[in-house]
């Protein structure tokens, strides 16, 4: 598959699957019918993403970043029947600021947003995650799960908000900030794969477990 | 083989193995029984350097070294092999790069794809699993009796000198029971491991016979005899072993 460049503030997509690479710092995304965008590229350039999934759309967010210092803030427009599957896979050696707003406006919305991040060197994590659930809205599911694996010393800070203004929504959320599973490590050592490439085994397992075969694929690459 | 002498365990500063000793001679199958907390899983565990555990005096000694110092991976490429209770699961792994990885990390030498998927087909089909396993996660989203077939893929596939079955039989219905037993022998009979057994089920025997029982109490052991101990034990229970009735042999 081709990958496009985006250097403009404005792109629709129709019912494809793209491997984009953002270069421009503001970018407003409309999405109709069902869509897969891959940004794999660890790409600093992007600061403000605006996506809007239109009714009865789907939007697969799959983003990966491993050198980059991200300063980056995305927010998500979904309307009536629209669905968001957001992967947001971290590798932190410097400073990366993240900050994601969803909005469901109407009924019969799913809306699940994973990110994965691991620490190391001189890197942190700074992300603040806002669901936003509207009044008089029916049917809505909101999940957000933030991981952070800590491998050095620095703190990490993240601020999950659900912010729900009707009774008829089903919503949870998850954060950990942990180190590598000791248990894990010692299963892997058991099979005679030593502490060092074991932890690298398990760092990236960690990250892969967001995406899909054709995705890791393409960061293993 | 494998001698333990006078060993001393701590975790969580509680003694869990006390002065205990063990000899298991090349191609030996050896069980050690025991009620439960016993400490029956702490041998399997220390065998393999888990660092929940501390020794605190006495030696392991595999074929003539002492290997106290050794870590994990290092015991491992000596042949030491545990297949836990309840196996680690590990999301985002696949099994065929676990052990492409584990068998490089062993040999030092680059895996031959080809033949590498030949042997593994060859194994799935022995342990009655489909060929996807070998491209599924590590014991990720398995039943019980799936991961024990899991750990005896990655077994054959490793080829250890030295296995530890850590309660084999737990979480396997009476048809997986079978087919994992089964295995176990057959793969007694090809390569010749030293085996130990950890179990509180006597059916396990019937499979793999042991050379010899030791009974475990406290992190003692209390009684080494024959076979002959399982048939007390399916007709008495552990208690006939009690400390002040027993004879200690070490």
């Amino acid at each position: 598959m081709n990958k496009i460049i985006i250097e403009n503030d404005y792109i629709s997509f129709d019912d494809e699957e793209v491997d984009v690479q953002f270069n421009t710092q503001n970018l407003t995304i409309d999405i109709t019918n069902n869509v897969v965008i891959n940004e794999l590229n660890d790409c600093n350039i992007i600061q403000k993403l605006l996506i809007n999934i239109h009714d009865n759309s789907t939007l697969t967010l799959n983003i990966f970043n491993q050198k980059a210092s991200l300063n980056l803030d995305i927010e998500i427009n979904i309307y009536d029947n629209g669905k968001f599957y957001g992967n947001i896979g971290l590798i932190a050696n410097t400073e990366n600021h993240l900050n994601v707003t969803t909005n469901m406006f109407k009924d019969n919305i799913e809306n699940i947003l994973n990110i994965k991040g691991i620490s190391k060197k001189d890197g942190y994590f700074n992300i603040k995650v806002d669901g936003n659930v509207q009044k008089n809205t029916y049917n809505n599911m909101m999940k957000e799960s933030i991981k952070i694996l800590n491998l050095n010393a620095k703190e990490n800070k993240i601020l999950p908000n659900m912010l729900v203004a009707t009774n008829e929504v089903k919503a949870d959320h998850f954060v950990t900030i942990s180190n590598i599973s000791e248990p894990e490590l010692f299963y892997l050592m058991s099979k005679g794969i030593n502490r060092n490439l074991a932890s690298k085994i398990l760092e990236k397992a960690f990250i892969f477990s967001l995406y899909d075969e054709k995705v890791k694929k393409i960061i293993d690459k | 083989m494998l001698k333990i002498k006078d060993l001393t365990v701590v975790a969580d500063n509680k003694i869990i193995l006390n002065k205990l000793n063990l000899d298991i001679e090349t191609g030996k199958i050896w069980a050690i029984m025991g009620p439960n907390g016993v400490g029956k899983s702490t041998i399997c565990k220390v065998l393999l350097k888990d660092p929940n555990y501390l020794i605190k005096q006495g030696s392991i000694i595999y074929n003539g070294k002492i290997i106290n110092d050794l870590s994990t991976d290092q015991r491992a490429k000596l042949g030491l092999f545990l297949i836990a209770q309840t196996p680690t699961a590990i999301d985002g792994v696949q099994n065929s790069e676990m052990l492409r990885m584990a068998i490089a990390n062993r040999t030092g030498k680059a895996v031959d794809i080809l033949s590498f998927h030949k042997e593994i087909k060859e194994v799935c089909q022995k342990l009655d699993i489909p060929n996807d396993f070998i491209h599924r996660d590590i014991n990720a989203g398995m039943s019980g009796g799936e991961r024990k077939k899991n750990e005896l893929m990655h077994l054959w596939m490793l080829k250890p000198e030295f296995i530890i079955l850590d309660e084999i039989d737990s979480g396997l219905d009476v048809d997986a029971f079978k087919i994992v037993m089964k295995s176990l022998k057959d793969y007694y009979k090809k390569y010749h491991p030293s085996i130990l057994i950890i179990t509180h089920n006597t059916k396990v025997f019937k499979y793999l016979k042991p050379d010899g029982i030791s009974i475990l109490e406290d992190g003692k052991i209390i009684k080494t005899g024959t076979e002959e101990l399982a048939n007390i034990i399916d007709e008495n229970g552990f208690e006939a072993f009690k400390v002040s009735e027993s004879v200690t042999h070490e």
